[in-house]
Order: C-alpha cells, then structure tokens, then sequence
C-alpha cells in the first residue's frame, strides 16, 4: 500500500456505534478518517446472531436506549436505511397470574395498575417518581456535553459547577437536602420505603441493577440507576427499537461514514499507539501497517487504549496505577431463544410483549440473584429483562414464529468449574423461570445460544465483559471517568482522545462519548494550525 | 564476620544498629548517637570541628548505611529508570553512576539519588528516603524487579583528600584510575566490594559497598590498611556540615520527599535547585508534563544558598523583608571551610530577581542581613581530578 493511502487526518481506533458516531461526524466535516476495527465485523455488542435458518435475534444488546434524535438527523440515519419502530420502549413489570404493571409514558395507567396490587402504593408511586424525578433530572444536563471540570480553572468552568448547584438549589432548601441524601443512597431502602409491592419493587430494583456488578443493597445502586435513567432521558425519545435490531444502527452510521470518504476496515486489530514527543501520530497495525494521523481516537476501553496501546512508559507512575486500577467487571449474559410462536403470558397482548419484560418476583429475589456471582456462581433463580424483538420486528422471523432475549444480570465472567457444560444450564434455568410466567414456553423452544460474559469478552472484545467499559459508581463517572486525568480530552499524550463508553457521560447506545471525542479533536486540531 | 548480625538479632530494638555497630561503638566517644531512617548512626565520635577538619583536609570513615540501597534487575531496567528518574535514568554505562532526581506525577521531588552499575547486568538506586512502594508501582508493566537490598548490604564512606591513597594502601588497587563518578567491583580478601568515586561532601570521596556478612571484615581492612594516613571517623554532623558546603539538599531536610509533604510543602527538582538532571528531549518520565508547565509558568519556590557575613547569630528560621516573612532557613551553620555562615533557605521565588534586601532576626530582634550566595559554597580542588592527588 503506498504511503499516501495510509495517511489519515483522524484515525478511530474501535468499530463500535462510537467509533462509528465519530468516524460519521469527522468525515462529514472533511476530515479524513481510517477506523481500525479488530473483529471482521462492525459493531461490537450490537452484533445480530442467527439461531437457525430465519430467524435471527439482537446478539447482545437489544434495544437502543438514548441514542439522541438530533445525531440521527445530523448525520442522515434515515436516509442510510435506519428505521425507527417504536420509541420510549415501556418497561413491564411481568407477573405470571397477569397484574403486569406497565411502567410507561402514561403516569395515570401505571398508577391504575399498581392499584391491582396495593391502593398505598398507587398513592405512593406518584411521590416516588416525584423524588427519582428529581434526582434524575439533577444529572440529565450531566450527560451533555462534557463533565464539569474537577478542579475549575477558567471562569467558563467555574460558571458551569455554578449552573448545576443552581439547578440543584432551585427547588428550594428541603429538596436540595432530599437529593443529597438521595444520591449515594441505595436502591433497596428506597424502595422499601415507598412499596409493599413485591413485584412492584423487584421490577424496578431489576432494572436498577441492569448492567451493574452490584445488586439493589449495595450502597451507591441508586446513583447508578438514576444515572443510566438520566442517559435515557437525555435522549428526547428514550429508548428506541430499531429494524433489524441496534445492529441497524450500527450499519446505517457505517454507511453514513463511508458515504462521506470514511475509510473502515474490519479485521485490523491495532497493535500500539504511536507517540513521538508527548504527541500521537499514528497508529500501528498488527499486520504491520503504519497509519498515519495527527489525531487517534479510541473508543475501545480505556485501560486496554492506555496501558496497552500507549504503554505505561509513556504514562506518569501514578497515572498508569490509576488506569490500571479502574474497575471493569462482568455484569450480564445474554440467553436467546427462538419460540414455534408467541408464548401466552397471562392476560398479555403484543402491545405489552413489545416492551421490556422485567422478570423479578420480588426485591429480595433480585438481592439473593447478586449473590452468588460473587464467589464465581450463577444465580440459581435468575432475574432477566426479557424483550421479543420479533413482535415490533417482522423482518427478524418468518410470519407467525418469534425470537426472544433475555438479559440475565448477575452471571460471572469465570464461573467456578468453567463455562463448558454449564452453559446449558443457564439456558435451562432460564426457561424454567420464564415457563412459570407464560408455561407454554418451554415447549416452544425451538433454539437457543447463551453468551456468557467471558464470551462477550473474547467473541466481540467487551473487556471484563463489561459493557460499560469501566464500572458506573460515583468514582468512576463524570469528571473522574475514567480517571480524573483523563477526563475531558485532557492527557498525557496530545492528540489521542477517549470516545467509547469508558469516557463520559459512559455506556449505553448513545453515541456521546464520541460527539465529545470529536469536539476535543477538533479543538485540537483547530489549535494546531492556528 | 557477622558479628553484627547476631548482635542485631539478639537485641530487642526498633532503631537497628547497623552492620558496622560494634565499630561505630567501639570509637563513638562521645556516645552521642542519631537516627536515621530506622539505623542507629554516630551523631559526634570525638569533636565536630576535628572530624569536619578530618573531611577536608585528610581522610574520614563514617557509617553509610542509612542509605536505602535498591537492586534492579530485568530486561526493561533501563526503560524503567528512563520512566522514573528524569528521562535519563537508565543512561548510565557500565562503570558509571549517575546523579538522578525521582519526580511525582506533578513533578514533586521524591528525592535525589544515586543510579550505580557495576556490571551489565546489576544496577543499584540509591536513595535517601525509603520509597519501595513508588519503585514497585513505577515497575508495573516493565520488566523489572525491585528488591530492597539495604538490610544486606553494608556502606561505609572514606572521603578527604587523602582517601584515595588510603584506599591504595589498604589494597584497593587501581582505585587512582577511578574517574569521578565511576565505579569499580574489586575483590577484597574473599569480600566482593564495589568502589564508587561519589561523595556528598562535594570533595574526594569513595563510597564502598559489600555484603552484610563482610562489613566488620571490609571495614576493618579499609581501616587498619590506611592506618598510615589516619582515617578519623566523621559521624553525621561532621557529614551533614560538609554536604551544606558542598551545596547539596538533603532530603527530609532542605526539602521533604513529596511521597510525605503536605501540598503546600512539596517541590520540584527545579525549586530545589536539581532541574539539571532532567532530560526533556528525550522519553516520557513520571513529572514530566507537569515539569514542561512549571518551566513555562515558572516556579513559585526557590531553595537558594544564604550567606551572613559577619559573628551575629540569628535566632530562629525565618527569613523576611520589611513586607513580611518569605521564606525560612532548612539548614545553616558556621562553615569552617568558608570561615562564615552558611545555609539553605526556602524562600518565595518573586524574591530571587526582585531588589528587595531579606534578612534574619539576631537574638536581640535586630535584623542580619542574608545574602543570596551561589552553590557550591566550598569546592574542593582534587574533586574533579584523575588520579586524585595525594595529600
């Protein structure tokens, strides 16, 4: 290849819907971007896997949570093929005799169904959501944008820290004192508090504890799940399903990147950073090819991009403890089925079935599932969100046939006798638990696979099989995310800049991370030439 | 031979005698002694002028060995000393030592040392403070071992004018061809020694270096082969009075490791008057982002050489002008070398360039003019000369 043809303006370094977001923005301001990806594949956890002939299932991830509407029309989704199906996905609290309780767009019907269970804590809901509302909307405006400085210098960054304590202090003196008490609290006691409910509670502690290491009484749970709310709600449409799965997505960004000139190639895996000077200047492949570019953007995690890539000789001491001692742990695994047809759960319609099922009995089942996975074991009695992409989704299966997908939260990355044999057994104990709810399911099942965590690591490169890329506790997010040296394009080497999940505002399908990778690239840039 | 060692064992003590204890003892007349990171060490053996005397103008034994001696090994050693001393660390050839400064992420000094090698493949870091923790977290992803060797290895000094011919007669042959700071392994007896022409007192001086179990027996040859040029033994006073002469910091001192100061306390190698052992041009070192932002912004401290002329004596430590307190004297004292007063003082840097007269306060609350004085304060001759010449 000659050297011209590996000469680049910006190198990304990852084929995720990050490093795709990036590689879509920069090439549309004509810059000339190479993105390296290691798989053959593009979109790393976004990936969609065929469980036999037909009928096809979201791999991993499988709805779009806060992906923001204004990315989609900046860079032209539609236009290359990205087909919205529906928006604000509900939440669904699932019970096997048929009182579901819907947690959707409409305050009054949730109410009306959480009055099935108790009247007390239908009165209470409204106070609940009133006191996570507050919370949560503390830390929307923290997802834009970048972080607040940690240790402000300029009058500009004094100015923001001044924006959020009054956005805070605006609701007066009682409230304020409510969201300090709030935010390192847990998930637990709150809903203890407001609920008797036991369905009612271990739905929300299981969509609290989605994607965490920790369970619901783990001090901090609440940040984490005001937190991941946040990043929804900063997204005016929430969650997305999207045709086709996120990996939909992920090609329409990729078609949107290589319409522009983006050059991305698959099957590249990247072997070290090159830096001269304190500076970046390019990239070497493991095939041995040289790439050069002024600025490298990595959206792969970021212990990996530093200690790795850049190497800890380029890194001060500290710096390079600090990197290493940033935590990313295994959270999930990811069990599909493909069901002969739809699986009757009690009192269901497709409206219902084509939200997001929260399997959880109660809030102490959700607890006892943590657990085990601490001392290396898989919950005997699993909690799983479970969604049916096929029902919003025609084009996943053939007319009548439906595939279905569970998140199974709390499963280790190693568990203790190793993965093989007891793979089936999580698939197992997954249809046992969900035939208690629709007990026709388990003899629809027609295939399965399980992704274990240890497989998200070593099939589609999730470090620690953490899809966050760097746990989300209140030490690990906004400005001290990953590090606090790290924040904000700010670092040791001048030119590379942290895009993927393991950056603020961190995980999700959002794409922020790389918009703000990309505004301190092109800051950087601009002063460079100046 | 090891004497020392069952002694130490035998006692129940938290400040370790060293493996030299029965002769630092046996002519410790004063029995005055001090501690220094965990070792017991001869504060006066007789009287400091004579043992300074001794330092300068002939020859001196004292006890090293509150030195904290580290051994590296691995193949990434010297990338791993690039990293943590100044980018220029590991740059050190076979024979040679090297002068190094240790910097924290924001460019705190840690310390200054010593990086020795003697051979290919062993490498020696010698320091003032005790620093394992900072040397084992620097190694991570290098391929390099750090072992703390300083529970068994001995140092001793023979510095003076007349070392070198000392140390001739005692056997060290081959010691005159010694360039300054250049280090040689030899035998002595059975005892493998190492032989280093670094001394902090800032003239002629060897540090030698042997296992634990050859300390008494090294020492003893050292001594008694020399016995015709008189090795006095100087303790720490006398030593401490020579390294202000000679213009060095010493650590926990002038300024303290920034692994234990306070924010406001820590300073860089620049404030402390070490930025020349910083290589900028080359690879990345722990600091050095933060050193190229002080070097532009400049330094906010300064640790400078005082001067006083004149007998009056100050009383106490700071030094002001007539706007107020700027600063304050780390170490000071009569210099017999320099016949005034001498010191290093930790003043506010805006006071360098500026006009402003600074002062001490005298017993009776009458203000001692200091003058801002270049290091060194004393230079020896034979220092820098090869072969030393015989005094």
């Amino acid at each position: 290849m000659s050297a011209a043809a590996n000469s680049f303006d910006v190198a990304i370094i990852g084929g995720g819907h990050n490093g795709l977001v990036a590689a879509a923005l920069l090439s549309k301001a004509g810059r000339r971007v190479v993105l390296c990806e290691a798989l053959p594949t593009l979109g790393g956890a976004t990936g969609v896997s065929t469980l036999m002939p037909g009928m096809r299932v979201p791999q991993c991830a499988h709805v779009v949570s806060g992906f923001s509407p204004a990315l989609i029309r900046k860079l032209n989704l539609r236009k290359h093929g990205l087909n919205v199906l529906q928006k604000n996905v509900a939440r669904v609290a699932l019970d096997a005799d048929g009182r579901h309780i819907v947690f959707g767009s409409k305050a009054k019907a949730t109410r009306e169904n959480i009055f099935n269970w108790s009247s007390r804590d239908a009165e209470s809901w409204k106070k609940f959501s009133g006191e996570l509302h507050l919370l949560t909307s503390a830390l929307v405006p923290l997802h834009r944008g970048v972080a607040p400085e940690l240790l402000p210098a300029t009058w500009q960054e004094r100015m923001a820290w001044a924006r959020h304590y009054l956005r805070m202090r605006r609701h007066g003196r009682e409230r304020f004192q409510n969201l300090l008490q709030l935010l390192p609290s847990n998930v637990s006691d709150i809903l203890d508090d407001f609920f008797e409910t036991d369905i009612l509670k271990g739905a929300l502690a299981l969509d609290a504890s989605l994607g965490s290491y920790h369970g619901p009484s783990a001090p901090g749970s609440l940040f984490y799940w005001a937190w991941q709310r946040a990043a929804e709600l900063v997204s005016s449409s929430g969650t997305l399903q999207v045709e086709g799965g996120p990996v939909a997505l992920v090609q329409a960004l990729a078609s949107a990147a290589r319409a522009n000139g983006a050059d991305i190639r698959t099957s590249s895996a990247v072997a070290s950073i090159r830096i001269e000077g304190e500076k970046t200047n390019g990239l070497v492949l493991t095939n041995g090819d040289e790439i050069d570019a002024s600025v490298v953007i990595s959206t792969i995690n970021p212990k990996t991009t530093y200690l790795d890539l850049v190497g800890a000789r380029h890194l001060d001491a500290g710096m390079a403890r600090d990197i290493d001692a940033i935590r990313m742990r295994a959270s999930a695994a990811k069990v599909n089925l493909a069901l002969g047809q739809l699986p009757s759960f009690a009192k269901s319609d497709e409206d219902l079935l084509a939200g997001r099922l929260l399997v959880a009995p109660g809030l102490a089942e959700v607890e006892r599932a943590s657990n085990p996975q601490k001392y290396g074991d898989m919950p005997a009695y699993p909690v799983m969100e479970v969604t049916l992409p096929s029902i919003a989704d025609e084009s996943l299966t053939p007319e009548g046939r439906h595939v279905l997908s569970a998140i199974v939260p709390f499963v280790p990355l190693q568990v203790a006798g190793g993965w093989e044999g007891q793979r089936d057994s999580l698939i197992k104990r997954v249809i046992k638990t969900l035939g208690e709810y629709a007990p026709d399911l388990p003899d629809l099942v027609m295939a399965a696979e399980v992704l274990t965590p240890k497989d998200l690591e070593t099939q589609l490169g999730v470090a620690g099989g953490d899809w966050h890329q760097g746990e989300v506790t209140f030490d690990q997010a906004m400005m001290m995310r990953p590090v606090p040296q790290l924040t904000n394009g700010t670092g040791p080497v001048r030119g590379l800049f942290l895009g993927g999940a393991g950056a603020h505002p961190g995980g999700g399908l959002s794409g922020r991370p790389a918009v703000n990778a990309v505004a301190a690239a092109t800051e950087y840039a601009k002063r460079g030439r100046s | 031979m090891s004497m020392s060692r069952i002694e130490t064992q035998s006692w129940d003590l938290a400040v370790q005698p060293t493996p030299l204890h029965a002769r630092t003892a046996q002519f410790n007349r004063t029995n005055q002694w001090t501690q220094e990171l965990g070792w017991t060490l001869p504060s006066v053996y007789e009287h400091l002028e004579s043992e300074h005397a001794a330092l300068r103008n002939a020859c001196a034994l004292s006890d090293l060995n509150s030195i904290v001696t580290y051994q590296l090994s691995g193949p990434d050693v010297q990338a791993f000393l690039n990293r943590l001393a100044g980018g220029c660390g590991g740059d050190v050839r076979v024979g040679k030592c090297r002068r190094v400064v240790l910097s924290d992420d924001k460019g705190g000094l840690i310390a200054d040392g010593f990086v020795i090698r003697s051979d290919q493949s062993h490498w020696l870091l010698t320091l003032p403070v005790r620093c394992l923790d900072w040397l084992t977290m620097s190694a991570h992803c290098f391929d390099c071992d750090v072992l703390d060797v300083s529970e068994t290895t001995s140092t001793f000094a023979l510095d003076g004018p007349s070392s070198c011919a000392a140390l001739l007669a005692a056997g060290m042959g081959g010691i005159e061809a010694l360039r300054p700071g250049a280090v040689r392994a030899l035998n002595v007896g059975t005892a493998k020694v190492t032989v280093a022409r670094i001394s902090a007192t800032g003239g002629l001086g060897y540090e030698i270096r042997c296992d634990i179990d050859d300390a008494l027996f090294v020492f003893d040859r050292v001594r008694l082969g020399a016995e015709l040029f008189r090795p006095a033994f100087a303790g720490q006073k006398a030593r401490h009075l020579a390294q202000l002469e000679a213009g060095y910091p010493r650590a926990n001192q002038d300024y303290e490791s920034a692994l234990t100061a306070s924010l406001e306390n820590r300073r860089s190698a620049f404030e402390v008057g070490l930025g020349a052992l910083l290589e900028f041009s080359g690879v990345y070192f722990t600091g050095k982002n933060a050193l190229i932002q002080q070097r532009e912004t400049g330094a906010k401290r300064a640790i400078v050489g005082i001067e006083v002329e004149g007998h009056l004596k100050p009383d106490g430590r700071l030094v002001s002008t007539s706007a107020g307190v700027v600063g304050k004297v780390a170490s000071f004292a009569w210099s017999p070398s320099c016949k005034k007063q001498i010191g290093l003082a930790d003043l506010r840097a805006d006071i360098l360039g500026s006009a402003e007269e600074i002062g001490l306060l005298g017993k009776a609350g009458q203000k001692i003019p200091v003058k801002i004085a270049s290091r060194p304060f004393y230079t020896c001759p034979n220092a820098r000369r090869t072969p030393p010449e015989a005094q």
